[in-house]
């Protein structure tokens, strides 16, 4: 059958949409109306590339329609045809592979687009993906992938900005199915009493083997956060947040959860000096976080200043290196009251210049007297 | 034949395995952009390529620390986390591996450490966590017996891995005290080839083979102990900022990750360094090195490197 591309019809003013990975499908049947396009994406015909998405979907055609836009810059933007439908042919094929997404399935659609100049030397800006769209309670959101290429695990996941989605434990019925209804009896009654949570996170890891015929569901997870909890004016948790995972969801499922989020310390909420991300132990409900790498760093006289407000005359040019965090949560106060830090530090070592100081630990109790020592 | 990896791999958590990672590869003459996430390249490296066979024995520095200190178990992300690679190994490979986990233990600085292995070729036997340098820092052991799939359990009865990420310099002296201490481990010190039992370190040193600070040098007490390794100063194992790359062989930083063994005298091993950027197609020209240091490594002296900032090190023991 006789196949288009698109560098058949913009090759000569568009020289490298060549290397955009659009022009490697093509295409069975095409329209161009005005800005507007249609066509057929003929997937048997792909090649390589493109033979695990169509061991994947099980399907050889994939109707697209979209837009096309020739100036300085070439744009093409094309989506499944009936993309919000459970039943086009992706939703379908979804459906029947990843069965736990049945109920929650909206839709589903490829996602591709791509950006390129007139000139050589500029490389193509595609976006290659396959989105999900579902309803979790209240939210309705799409969940997306790059498609897989090779043989590997796909990660099909949205990360909404904190704010966009509020959501409820109880939301969280139609992920688990009708048998989890008690799936919260094992969290910390401070995330139970809390009645409304941020959407942070919704994923599910899928193994794709095209050489073996083999789709494999590995785990779905949802994370819930509580942006902007603060433990002291300089502490805070943005977010707090929540994991659940489902592990070989809709075959002898089993759940797994913990605690894990971003820690911040500075002097004003709207933008903190030191950003870490931890892990929470759920049984202990202790906690450590690794200070999350920058391009400078920050002077623990900055730390000190943000934690204890006090000056150890340590001067601006002992950096820190890695700066580990510890708390625990108190149960009977409901607060986090002890803390412990980690520094491994460079530069000047001001107060510490005799000795051989490569690391020393903070302890202090903010709820009492701020005391600290070095060692 | 039994083969070993470790692999620093920065920061590994769940998180950082779901990111997407942009990668260059060249098909029929031309250069694509495609996105994969972390994981399946980091799969893709333990899968084995064309000059070398999938690992059995897989050692990952980096994984997330648990809250309890030295000893305790590993925060509920890194366990899942090396779970999940496990499961992807098993997924592609499971007609002829069966990868499994030894729980990762905190070892220190918020770091834990775990071990991956084909209980195809290997017994599980017993783990644990050994402190040096007063309890600040631990090395992670686990014993392993080898079965007959293995092709060497007629030349070794015990196989020792110890897994180690030594000091970060500045302070190289700390690093170089770290390494000389590693002879006081009993796992290290006590393996006996004369009882057919052989023993491996490796994992990140931080410190290159050939340092010496004051005649003191950090693998000496190693090399007393008749520990080897087939690494050389030549052997360099970090990836360099691209800002600083000159020429398309100038990517490399320095040699700190490293294997060392014991072994009997009828066991062969055979140590090399995978390396990510030669073997990764399309690097043909400096522009081209450049940017695929900067998917693996990112930029800058203090980054979040979307893959890592190490190279495997990679043995084969037969």
């Amino acid at each position: 059958m006789a196949t288009w591309k698109f560098s058949d019809q913009y090759g000569q003013d568009y020289p490298n949409i060549k290397s955009s990975l659009l022009n490697l499908l093509p295409f069975s049947k095409h329209n161009l109306d005005g800005d507007n396009f249609t066509g057929t994406i003929d997937l048997s015909e792909a090649g390589p590339i493109f033979s695990v998405l169509s061991f994947f979907l099980g399907i050889s055609s994939i109707d697209v329609s979209g837009t096309i836009t020739a100036s300085d810059k070439l744009n093409i933007v094309l989506k499944t045809v009936d993309a919000q439908s459970p039943t086009n042919p992706i939703a379908k094929a979804i459906a029947d592979k990843v069965v736990f997404l049945k109920k929650l399935l909206n839709g589903a659609y490829l996602d591709l687009q791509t950006t390129v100049t007139k000139s050589a030397d500029d490389s193509p800006q595609d976006v290659f993906d396959i989105a999900v769209s579902i309803k979790l309670g209240s939210v309705e959101l799409d969940i997306t992938s790059a498609i897989p290429i090779r043989n590997g695990f796909i990660f099909i996941k949205v990360e909404p900005k904190i704010g966009d989605h509020n959501i409820s434990l109880k939301d969280l019925g139609g992920f688990f199915g009708d048998s989890k209804g008690n799936w919260t009896d094992g969290f910390p009654q401070i995330f139970k009493d809390l009645n409304e949570f941020q959407l942070l996170e919704v994923s599910t890891s899928i193994y794709i083997n095209k050489d073996q015929k083999k789709v494999a569901v590995s785990s779905a997870t949802v994370r819930l956060g509580v942006p902007d909890l603060t433990i002291t004016d300089n502490i805070w948790f943005h977010p707090l947040g929540i994991w659940v995972t489902l592990l070989n969801p809709g075959s002898g499922t089993s759940t797994d959860f913990g605690i894990e989020g971003d820690l911040m310390i500075g002097q004003n909420h709207s933008q903190a000096d030191f950003d870490f991300f931890f892990s929470m132990d759920i049984s202990t409900l202790e906690l450590y976080g690794r200070l999350n790498p920058v391009d400078e760093p920050k002077p623990v006289a900055l730390l000190l200043k943000d934690v204890i407000q006090t000056d150890l005359g340590m001067g601006e040019t002992l950096k820190i290196d890695t700066f580990g965090f510890n708390a625990a949560y108190d149960k009977t106060a409901k607060k986090f009251n002890t803390y412990g830090f980690d520094i491994a530090m460079s530069g000047g070592f001001g107060l510490f210049k005799e000795l051989d100081v490569e690391s020393f630990t903070l302890t202090f109790d903010h709820t009492a007297d701020t005391a600290a020592d070095a060692n | 034949m039994l083969n070993v990896i470790s692999w620093n791999i920065d920061q590994y958590t769940q998180k950082k395995l779901n990111r997407e990672l942009t990668l260059h590869f060249k098909f029929k003459d031309n250069i694509y952009v495609i996105k994969e996430n972390v994981m399946n390249y980091i799969l893709g490296v333990l899968k084995g390529a064309d000059d070398f066979e999938p690992a059995d024995i897989i050692i990952i520095v980096e994984l997330m620390g648990g809250t309890g200190g030295i000893g305790s178990n590993a925060s509920s992300t890194a366990t899942s986390s090396l779970s999940l690679l496990a499961t992807g190994l098993n997924e592609d490979l499971g007609k002829t591996f069966d990868y499994q986990v030894v729980s990762p233990l905190t070892i220190g600085n918020g770091e834990a450490m775990g071990v991956i292995y084909n209980a195809k070729k290997l017994t599980y036997k017993d783990k644990g966590v050994q402190s040096l340098m007063g309890d600040t820092r631990a090395v992670f052991w686990s014993t392993f017996e080898p079965t007959a799939a293995s092709g060497i359990n007629d030349k070794t009865n015990s196989l020792t891995v110890v897994g180690v990420h030594a000091p970060k310099p500045p302070k190289t002296l700390k690093t170089i005290n770290y390494c000389q201490a590693l002879n006081t481990v009993p796992q290290i010190k006590d393996v006996k080839t004369t009882d057919k039992q052989l023993g491996i370190v490796m994992g990140d040193f931080n410190i290159s083979p050939t340092s010496n600070v004051s005649g003191k040098k950090p693998f000496a007490t190693l090399a007393s102990l008749k520990y080897k390794t087939q690494l050389t100063v030549k052997s360099k194992t970090t990836i360099k900022d691209p800002s600083t790359i000159t020429s398309i062989d100038d990517y490399l930083g320095n040699p700190v990750d490293n294997l060392f063994m014991l072994a009997p005298s009828s066991v062969t091993n055979k140590t090399n360094v995978i390396d990510l950027i030669k073997d990764t197609i399309a690097v043909d020209t400096l522009n081209e090195v450049k940017l695929v240091v900067k998917q693996l490594r990112g930029t800058g002296t203090r980054f979040s490197a979307p893959v890592s900032d190490h190279l495997p090190v990679y043995a084969t023991i037969s």
